[in-house]
């Protein structure tokens, strides 16, 4: 059975999740970091992985596409 | 080291403060003895900044807090004769903001903003393939005592010419502001 992608607002997506963005980029979500800069309605998706450290914000209710872990 | 945790006005006053020994940190090492390149690839001569101020900035060419590039080059121009220098450090790790090539860096930060302070290689500020420079900057706490992983583009070391980590500046911290150039006078040596 092969993945398929989801679309989810970004306020849904876990950790352990795979995150396509607007962009095509694919961040491998390891951990989110609620209201970036302080910023409530934002949240950022943060890659932490052995190849790669990555920090993607965005607004809380953008729609995003998600591979679920 | 720098600051005690959770103050900006101490820092800023351990600062302003006779420095001794250059510090030293984690493994023997200096400040300046981390290996870093300039942009265009030649090894970059840290050792050089011994005795200057220095602001230490993690750059990028596409964020919203690009524009600070004018506030940095306003902070060169005027505090360069009496020893400081900014450091620009490139990096790609926030947003993808900084994806250029070495020469569409150069050309950028030249051309658009007339940039004159010295730029270095694209690195890692975060994560597991962090520069080491950006090892020992981290360990120091912003005003609010978070030391840490850096937040987003345009954060802001302040190295004082001893080598001491003495003030942590976040990215939404203006390089004119009153915060920041406070901190600044008090470590100028001239």
């Amino acid at each position: 059975m092969s993945d398929t992608w989801k679309t989810v607002k970004a306020e849904k997506v876990k950790a352990g999740d795979s995150v396509r963005t607007q962009s095509g980029d694919v961040v491998i979500v390891s951990r989110i970091e609620q209201s970036f800069m302080g910023l409530p309605t934002m949240l950022a998706f943060i890659e932490d992985t052995p190849d790669r450290w990555f920090k993607q914000p965005m607004m809380a209710d953008t729609e995003v596409e998600v591979l679920s872990s | 080291m720098g600051w005690p945790h959770g103050s900006c006005e101490s820092a800023v006053g351990t600062a302003g403060e006779p420095q001794g020994e250059r510090a030293v940190y984690g493994l023997g090492m200096s400040i300046y003895e981390h290996p870093i390149a300039s942009l265009d690839g030649q090894p970059f001569d840290l050792e050089a900044l011994q005795g200057k101020a220095v602001l230490v900035v993690n750059v990028a060419s596409k964020c919203g807090l690009t524009p600070q590039y004018t506030g940095l080059e306003e902070l060169q121009r005027t505090y360069e004769s009496r020893g400081f220098t900014v450091l620009g450090v490139p990096c790609n790790q926030f947003g993808g903001q900084e994806p250029g090539s070495a020469d569409e860096i150069a050309t950028f930060y030249s051309s658009t903003y007339g940039v004159t302070f010295p730029i270095t290689e694209k690195v890692d500020v975060n994560g597991q393939k962090r520069h080491a420079l950006f090892t020992e900057l981290t360990a120091e706490p912003d005003a609010a005592g978070e030391a840490g992983d850096i937040q987003w583009n345009f954060e802001k070391f302040l190295i004082s010419p001893t080598g001491d980590v003495v003030g942590r500046f976040r990215p939404t911290v203006a390089p004119d502001s009153e915060e920041l150039v406070g901190a600044l006078e008090s470590v100028l040596p001239n």
